[in-house]
């Protein structure tokens, strides 16, 4: 059955169409994030694995080999069930460092251009049979389904459509670290087509061409031979080719870069893990019933294409459409995977080590072009080696020869993650041992073989095995011994223990000389260009969220890494430590450097999820003892030896203003003023303790004292500063003291008075007697002014004495209801009996029904007091105004005049006895303390408010509150006898 | 860590050391379906190793 070229060529270019349009269509954002990102998606993405061989040639395997053909999906399902030790801790490592490549890792792994040079070299040589394989899958399907295109015309027409999807889709972003979503979502779709074109065929010669399950239990016991064959163990060693795909699945370059570099998320490899087993399986699945189902229809003239051949055998063109389609698919998927893989590695490991970017170039889209070059000339040589070997040989030959040669990478994985001690010296000579018997075992017989005119398959299929295990051992040894006797140097070491198992990056302790990101940008700009610099350093900023300018010693080195980080996604591990190398001072490694605790604190931070057993306990515990250091309620600062600030708590961070992600890596003489002098000064000295010194902060004088332990004995070998603030408790001792003086004052005033008291009574006697005794005027008015100046004195004095006694802390002797609206009326009387009459005019606007409970002498005096204040600074005519207001607790009373008011700088002093801005012998500065005193003992309050009116800017306002009294029955009293009130 | 170093270990030693059981399990004459059986119970284990990684630890 033969198709026309123009039906093949429809479905081939409408499939690679499709391909085109789902990559279009996620470049654009037209498909929603959520499938894209899908780990679904992912995980058929991954499916890459199952190349060409697996579609075609795995029949070939199966039909020679019985049961050894799963050995392929085995290896594959084997590593990726063992994700969680092998392929994470891969996926960390490459995140983490910005490496795209497995070149890249061993590369960072053993710090050497060298091994990234030989490792891109020796994939791209063992790459080509494997991308030969699918072109030749290709170029061998087409002509069996026409005659009239040639094999030779099909390989070229595919390579370039493929090439052509392969630069448009896969060299979109300079950085080789950027996820190329079209190419994934591409990907996944072809493996989708190839999953499902198997199975259709698989169920259709299941179903109808084994006649389902009875037919072929049937079929199989009439013809047991088949299942023998099937379960017939190959020859010895062949587990070892377990191990081959075990390794393939992550060292081939397209297996790493969608599982690697593509920046899938963490959950979707987890996934995978029993993902892409899964999907393995159902392709292994599917071949059993198509080989059977080709042995019974006699298709089985070529056994690696008998998936095709059973569709022309049974006369069903849409079962050959199929095949070719899903062979189609499986070959272009990892054509275009391996050689946007082969070309990251070759432009980081080849080109740019030997070019140099050209001046007035935009760096950038120079390095894509270069990628997309690389890429047309893999696919060149991808080609050739079919035109002039590939084609040779049959796939399964092929596909031996590569995936021996993949496993030859296998110790170097594992030595990355698991065996720090493996050095670049041990790793290339392990890689130069296994490849060298690689070649002389596997490659040079084909090659011979390829000369002749009849190539003999069977040879080099069955002497592959022991090759493969003796290249692999001989490999391994050689790593190890030569590791041993020629160990790698420091930073080779350093490399290695940030490549462990979940092991944590140590701080290096290395220097840096920079002081601000243009340092970085000037030792950038020779080799990227002055914007790309300039943008790098940016990104990095960003991403680290410092700001531009001037940079702290610490956030140096975090930009730093940083940058390193990013420019590896760029231009390799390896032109990016190189890059900025120049920038690195030696550092002194011993000691415990504040910069190192502080990245180690960010990198347990970051680690947090991935600690497990007793580490994690161990982090729990200090996470613990941190989090209580942090939230001290005093000042808490660590340094190291070279007085460096190792931890910087909240309450240091309120009092300074300085955050604790600036101050570590500090001196303390980097400190801002005042700290500096003052922590500096404290920390040189001899003392354990200063007491509190005065600092002026943001205008406001806040006082510290300081205390230190030394930390001789902890790795620090620094000291811990405790800063603790006493400005609240000075200014509380300094009231205490100022209420203790003046209760001494209280108290001499109180027994001045007394001994006065006396004195004056005889003085006024006699006075009063001596107007008795003459009746000269001018010795009568003497009189009268000396009974007058007596008065006076007994007015100062009983005032003192009631001062000092509502100083006392018994309260009010009798307390009583009291009907403040009376109470102030009768207020308003007494204070009219002075005897130069008050010519304001007092209104009562008190509620009648507000009662509160008091001393009714005492708060008598209250309310005199206020008036004879107000209508003193009252002019004549003027009203003084007392209103009240309440709520359900406490009543409100307010005295307003119209006088000239308070001056502010007086109103901070007017309870304080003895201040009184009256003409002297006019006050006595007790009046207002005395108030004071006695509306706290009935528990109320009293503020002063002045200007009262602030749009004339005069008169004062005094409001008290004072308790209500809830309920109406007042008993009826006589009214108040005024004594002892105007005095 | 180590626990990782024993698992690889562990199932380096079955892959290497322990070939008679790959062969058993590929090539011991029981039913054809046998192996992918297996395999199938493998891959739900993993399934549900992941599947509790997912909701307990994450």
């Amino acid at each position: 059955m033969n198709f026309d070229l123009s039906t093949l060529l429809l479905f081939g270019c409408g499939y690679l169409l499709v391909l085109f349009g789902a990559a279009w269509l996620t470049e654009r954002k037209y498909l929603p994030e959520r499938l894209i990102r899908h780990p679904i998606v992912h995980v058929l993405a991954l499916g890459v694995f199952a190349s060409a061989w697996t579609f075609y040639g795995i029949f070939g395997v199966a039909y020679q080999s019985g049961y050894l053909y799963l050995i392929s999906y085995l290896g594959g399902s084997a590593a990726f069930l063992l994700a969680p030790v092998v392929l994470i801790p891969i996926l960390r490592i490459t995140r983490r460092h910005q490496l795209s490549s497995l070149a890249d890792l061993f590369a960072f792994r053993f710090r050497s251009g060298r091994v990234g040079t030989l490792t891109t070299l020796l994939m791209l040589f063992i790459s080509l049979p494997l991308l030969s394989i699918q072109i030749q899958a290709l170029a061998a399907s087409l002509p069996m389904l026409t005659p009239h295109v040639s094999s030779h015309q099909a390989a070229l027409v595919f390579c370039a459509v493929i090439a052509l999807f392969t630069i448009l889709f896969g060299a979109r972003h300079a950085s080789l670290r950027n996820s190329h979503n079209g190419l994934i979502v591409a990907i996944a779709t072809e493996s989708l087509v190839k999953l499902v074109a198997l199975l259709a065929i698989a169920g259709y010669a299941f179903f109808v061409v084994l006649d389902g399950p009875s037919g072929l239990a049937d079929w199989l016991a009439a013809n047991p031979e088949q299942l023998q064959r099937l379960q017939q163990p190959p020859a010895d060693h062949w587990q070892v080719l377990l191990l081959a795909f075990f390794a393939c699945a992550i060292v081939m370059p397209h297996m790493f870069h969608v599982a690697f570099t593509e920046n899938l998320p963490t959950e979707s490899l987890y996934r995978a893990s029993w993902g892409l087993p899964l999907l393995l399986l159902l392709l292994a699945l599917a071949v059993p019933p198509i080989l059977w189902a080709a042995i019974k229809s006699d298709a089985i003239d070529n056994p690696e294409y008998m998936v095709l051949q059973l569709g022309q055998t049974l006369q069903l063109p849409w079962m050959s459409l199929l095949a070719f389609i899903g062979g189609l698919s499986a070959a272009s998927g990892i054509i275009i995977v391996a050689t946007v893989a082969l070309a990251s590695m070759l432009q980081n490991h080849v080109v740019l080590p030997l070019v140099r970017v050209p001046d007035n170039v935009r760096f950038y889209a120079w390095l894509l072009w270069v990628r997309r070059l690389i890429i047309l000339a893999v696919l060149l040589g991808s080609y050739l080696f079919f035109h002039f070997i590939g084609n040779r040989f049959a796939l399964s030959q092929l596909g031996l020869l590569a995936f021996v040669a993949f496993l030859q990478f296998l110790p170097g994985i594992l030595v990355t993650l698991y065996w720090p001690g493996a050095s670049r010296n041990g790793f290339l000579a392990g890689v130069g041992v296994g490849f060298g018997i690689w070649a002389l075992g596997l490659l040079l017989p084909m090659m011979s073989v390829a000369l002749q005119s009849e190539p003999d398959s069977s040879t080099t299929a069955l002497s592959s095995y022991p090759v493969a295990l003796i290249s692999l051992l001989a490999n391994s040894l050689t790593l190890v011994v030569t590791s041993l006797l020629f160990p790698g140097r420091r930073e080779e070491r350093q490399a290695a223990e940030a490549c462990l198992l979940n092991a944590l990056p140590h701080p290096t302790g290395q220097g840096i000389q920079v002081q601000s990101n243009a340092d970085f940008v000037n030792r950038l700009t020779p080799r990227l260009g002055e914007r790309p610099a300039q943008r790098e350093v940016r990104r990095a900023l960003r991403e680290l969220q410092l700001p531009s300018g001037r940079l702290a010693p610490l956030d140096s080195l975090r930009l730093r890494a940083r940058l390193e980080q990013n420019l590896s996604g760029l231009l390799g591990p390896v032109e990016a430590a190189a890059l900025l190398q120049p920038l690195d001072t030696p550092g002194n490694n011993s000691g415990f450097k504040a910069r190192n605790v502080h990245l180690l604190e960010q990198q347990l931070e970051a680690y947090d999820q991935r600690l497990s057993g007793l580490a994690a306990e161990l982090d729990q515990l200090r996470r613990y003892h941190r989090a209580t250091l942090q939230r001290l309620p005093i000042g808490v600062c660590t340094l190291d030896a070279e007085q460096r600030i190792l931890f910087w708590n909240a309450e240091l961070e309120t009092c300074t203003e300085l955050s604790s992600d600036q101050a570590p890596g500090l001196r303390l003489d980097q400190l801002p003023s005042p700290w500096s002098d003052f922590l500096a000064r404290f920390a040189a000295a001899d003392a354990l303790h200063q007491s509190a010194e005065c600092l002026e902060l943001n205008g406001a004088q806040r006082w510290f004292s300081l205390h230190k332990a030394r930390l001789d004995d902890t790795p620090a070998q620094g000291m811990v500063l405790l800063v603790e603030e006493e400005t609240q408790h000075l200014l509380m001792a300094r009231k205490l003291a100022h209420s203790e003086r003046l209760a001494s004052i209280g108290r001499f005033a109180a027994g001045v008075a007394h001994e006065i008291g006396n004195p004056v009574t005889g003085i006024a006697c006699l006075a009063q007697n001596l107007k008795l005794e003459t009746e000269q005027p001018e010795v009568l008015e003497t009189g009268d002014q000396i009974v007058d100046q007596t008065r006076r004195i007994s007015r100062i004095v009983q005032s003192l004495v009631r001062f000092a006694h509502t100083g006392r802390q018994d309260g009010p002797g009798h307390m009583e209801p009291i009907r403040l609206h009376t109470c102030i009326d009768e207020a308003i009387h007494l204070a009219a009996l002075d005897r130069h009459g008050r010519q304001q005019h007092f209104i009562n606007a008190v509620d009648q029904t507000l009662l509160i409970q008091g001393d009714l002498q005492l708060l008598l005096q209250v309310f005199v007091n206020l008036l004879n204040n107000a209508s003193d600074a009252s002019p004549a005519e003027s009203v003084i105004r007392i209103d009240s207001d309440m709520n359900e607790h406490s009543s409100r009373l307010m005295i307003t005049d119209e006088g000239y008011g308070i001056p502010a700088e007086h109103q901070d002093h007017l309870f304080e006895p003895f201040f009184t801005t009256k003409e002297p012998g006019k006050g006595t500065g007790l009046g207002l303390p005395l108030v004071y005193n006695i509306i706290t003992q009935h528990y109320g309050s009293i503020e002063i408010v002045s200007p009262a009116n602030k749009k004339q800017n005069n008169g004062t306002r005094v409001i008290i509150t004072l308790p209500r009294l809830q309920g109406s029955a007042l008993p009826e009293r006589p009214e108040a006898d005024g004594e002892g009130l105007s005095g | 860590m180590i626990r990782q170093r024993l698992l690889l270990l562990l199932t380096l030693i079955a892959l290497l050391l322990a070939p008679a059981g790959i062969n058993w399990w590929l090539f011991g004459h029981a039913h054809w379906l046998t192996p992918f059986l297996i395999w199938a119970l493998l891959i739900l284990t993993a399934a549900a190793i992941e599947w509790r990684h997912r909701h307990h630890e994450l």
